[in-house]
Parts: C-alpha cells; structure tokens; sequence
C-alpha cells in the first residue's frame, strides 16, 4: 500500500478534516441543544444504543462511497473515511456537550459514553457530508457518480436522508402528543401528502449528476419506482426509529400505526431532499 | 517520483499520512465507544429496581422560609424519572415535596425543598415517595 506523505495531499486532507469538523456541527447543533437527546443518552438500553451505533457506522461507510471526504477506490478507504468522520464527530459533540455543562467529570462514565453516542450520530452525518458540501462540487469522482446514478444508490441515499431527518425529531415529546391529537383521518391525509410532497421532489429536484434517472421514466414508472418505494423506506426507518427509542413497546397498532404515520412525514422530506444534497 | 502529479484533477496515489492518522484515531474511539457499550449492555441485569438515597446538605435561611438542599443518589443502573421526594419536619405538621425529572443510573440530582419552619430545630426527614420508570 502506498502512503503519500507530500504536503498537498496531506494538506487537502487537513482542510477536508476542517470542513467535517464544521458539518459535525452543523447538523449536531440542532440535536446537541434538544433536552430528550441528552436524557436518551443516560436512559436508553444499552443494546438498543449499541445496534444504533454501529447501523449509523455502516450507514457512515455507504454515504462515504456516494459522497464524503475524497475519491475513494475501495472499501477500506470508505472504512477509513467513515472512521475518521465519527471520530471528528465524537470530538465535536464532546466538547460542545462539555461546554454546555450537559457532561462534566462527576458524572458515571455510562452517562457521558451515552450522550455522545447518541449526538455522534447526526453530527457524524454532518461530518461525512460537510468534508463534501463545504467543500468544491468538483471533487466528486466519476465512481461516486455511478454507484450515484444507480438505483440501489438512489434508494441508499432516500434511506439516509429518512434516517437522518427522523432521528431529529423522533425522540420528542411532541411527536408522540401529535400522533395523539390526530385522527385517522388526520393520518390518512396526511400518509398521502407525505407520498404526494416525496413525487414533488423526484420531478421537481430531479436526478443530480444525470440528466436522466436510472430505468423508465414513464410517469407510473417514477411514481411507483421512487415516490412509493421512497415512502416505504421512510415507514421502515420510522418503525425502527420507533423501536429503537421504546416508543412502540406495550402500545395499540393503531397509535403505534399513526406515530409511523407522522415520523414518515419528516421521514419522506427526508428521502426526497437527501438525493439533492448527498 | 514519476508518478506523483501535482494536478487537483488526478487522484491521489494513496492515502494521505494524515489519513492514516485521523482513522487511527477515529478507531479508537469507536472502539471505545463500541466497547463501552457492548461491556455495559452485557454486565446490566435484566432488571433492577432504581434504588434511590436522598439526604440532606445544607439548611439556610432565606427571608421568611427555610431552604433545604438535598441530594438525591440513584444506587442502581437503572434511571428513574419524575422523582418525588417529600420533607417533613418532627414535630410540626408541615411538609414539603419536589419532582427530580431524571436521576440517570449511578448519578446524584441536586434538589431543594422550601419549609416555613426552621427544619433545624426538629430534625428533618426525607424520603422518595415514587418515581416513573423511563
């Protein structure tokens, strides 16, 4: 294996180590400031916390083939990237934590390993694109445009942008007051404007990097292929939200159906934006 | 030498040094994070009862009432919410009573309860009176 050890390259790694740094917090601020992220961190179970850990992690790995720091030529350097993203991601979160006094050395070392792994995971996100979106839009390489343009990328890439915009607002209080003050009209209605806003998008945002999307492009070929499959990934990803913070545990069908139904919501705006910005 | 191009277009002939460095130390820290976690989730009994101690700190005076700060241990792994915690005072038939949100597994919350009598003079009794699981 070669390593370079020239200036430039280590240089350009540097400044892309910068930008992940400013992703980190940028996408964690909003997290790092909610009051349930901090109380999930010492309360949570401690397996639930552990298998979210490492789903964000390989999620990590797969944004770093479509996106990330640099062209990358192969999965350890995905590994690699991926590594380097949750630890500026966890150095951030620690020492914005520390200065919100929300952690501090008095406390048991299970609390504080808890509350930065939960706030890694958006401020990993942020990390893993912020090397990217900061950055100049020429460094995307010609393999990340292919693995891009296909339609298993494209799912990928609904499915993070699902992950990361419910795991926001899943945690809440609110989300689950919502749910309750809604009836299943409220849900039926809303379950169509959230397929109906996620079609929006695939026409209005189009496909980045191709001027065409992958397959037919017949109007049911679309819908059906993006906007449905797109709101399936976004249901999948809210029930596994769901189960991994113990919201739907001892619960109805029904309410927990109708909770799905408003974390889908943010869940497909998600999906849809995520092909725009990744 | 030959192949090395100075060239932003060309990809680089290998990972950066620095590379090298940050995911080693990006490593680590999964590492111990992953671990961390793992260790606790395996040692953690299926379920034990929160067993909370609360004592007292100090007692000032403050204008017309009495402050009395008190500190509330959480014993166990396991955290409990929305702690209530009720003073009394011997002697007189005054009582006090606050709600802790969270005391986290194997942390203390500080807290303060507010009596119109001086709790010095009788002696003052704390005790939980329940509390939610999260």
């Amino acid at each position: 294996m070669i390593v370079d050890t020239s200036a430039p390259a280590n240089w350009r790694y540097a400044k892309g180590l910068g930008r992940a740094f400013a992703g980190a917090i940028i996408f964690g601020l909003p997290i790092l400031m909610t009051m349930e992220m901090w109380q999930l961190g010492f309360y949570l179970d401690r397996i639930k916390l552990l298998q979210f850990a490492l789903v964000n992690f390989l999620v990590l790995v797969g944004l770093s083939r479509l996106s990330g720091f640099e062209r990358t030529v192969s999965w350890w350097q995905d590994l690699m990237d991926a590594l380097s993203a949750y630890g500026i991601a966890t150095l951030a979160s620690l020492t914005v934590l520390a200065m919100f006094a929300i952690i501090d050395a008095s406390m048991p070392s299970s609390e504080i390993v808890g509350k930065v792994a939960i706030q890694s995971v958006p401020a990993s996100f942020g990390a893993m694109l912020g090397a990217k979106q900061l950055g100049s839009n020429d460094e995307v390489g010609k393999d990340e445009e292919r693995v891009r343009g296909t339609y298993a990328g494209q799912l990928f890439l609904m499915m993070a942008g699902a992950l990361f915009l419910g795991f926001s607002v899943a945690p809440t209080e609110e989300m689950i007051l919502i749910s309750f003050r809604m009836s299943p009209w409220h849900s039926v209605l809303l379950v169509l404007a959230s397929i109906l806003l996620l079609h929006g998008f695939v026409y209005a945002v189009g496909f980045k990097g191709q001027e065409e999307p992958p397959g037919p492009t017949g109007f049911f070929s679309l819908f059906i292929r993006f906007s449905i499959v797109g709101y399936a990934i976004a249901v999948i990803v809210g029930l596994y939200l769901l189960w991994t913070f113990g919201r739907i545990e001892e619960t109805s069908v029904a309410q927990a159906a109708s909770m799905v139904a408003v974390l889908a919501f943010p869940g497909s705006v998600g999906a849809a934006i995520a092909r725009l910005i990744i | 030498m030959a192949q090395k191009k100075k060239s932003k277009d060309k990809p680089p002939s290998g990972p950066a040094l620095l590379e090298w460095v940050a995911a080693a130390i990006g490593g680590v820290i999964a590492l111990t994070i992953f671990g961390l976690l793992a260790a606790e989730a395996l040692s953690r009994p299926e379920y034990e009862a929160p067993i909370l101690r609360v004592e007292p700190l100090a007692i000032v005076s403050a204008g017309n009432s009495f402050i009395a700060e008190i500190n509330v241990r959480n014993l166990s792994a396991h955290t409990a919410a929305s702690v209530e915690v009720e003073g009394s005072i011997a002697g007189q038939s005054e009582t006090s009573h606050v709600t802790l949100a969270y005391v986290p597994g194997g942390s203390e919350r500080r807290a303060a309860l507010v009596f119109a009598h001086d709790p010095r003079s009788g002696g003052l009794s704390l005790r939980v009176t329940g509390f939610e699981h999260p």
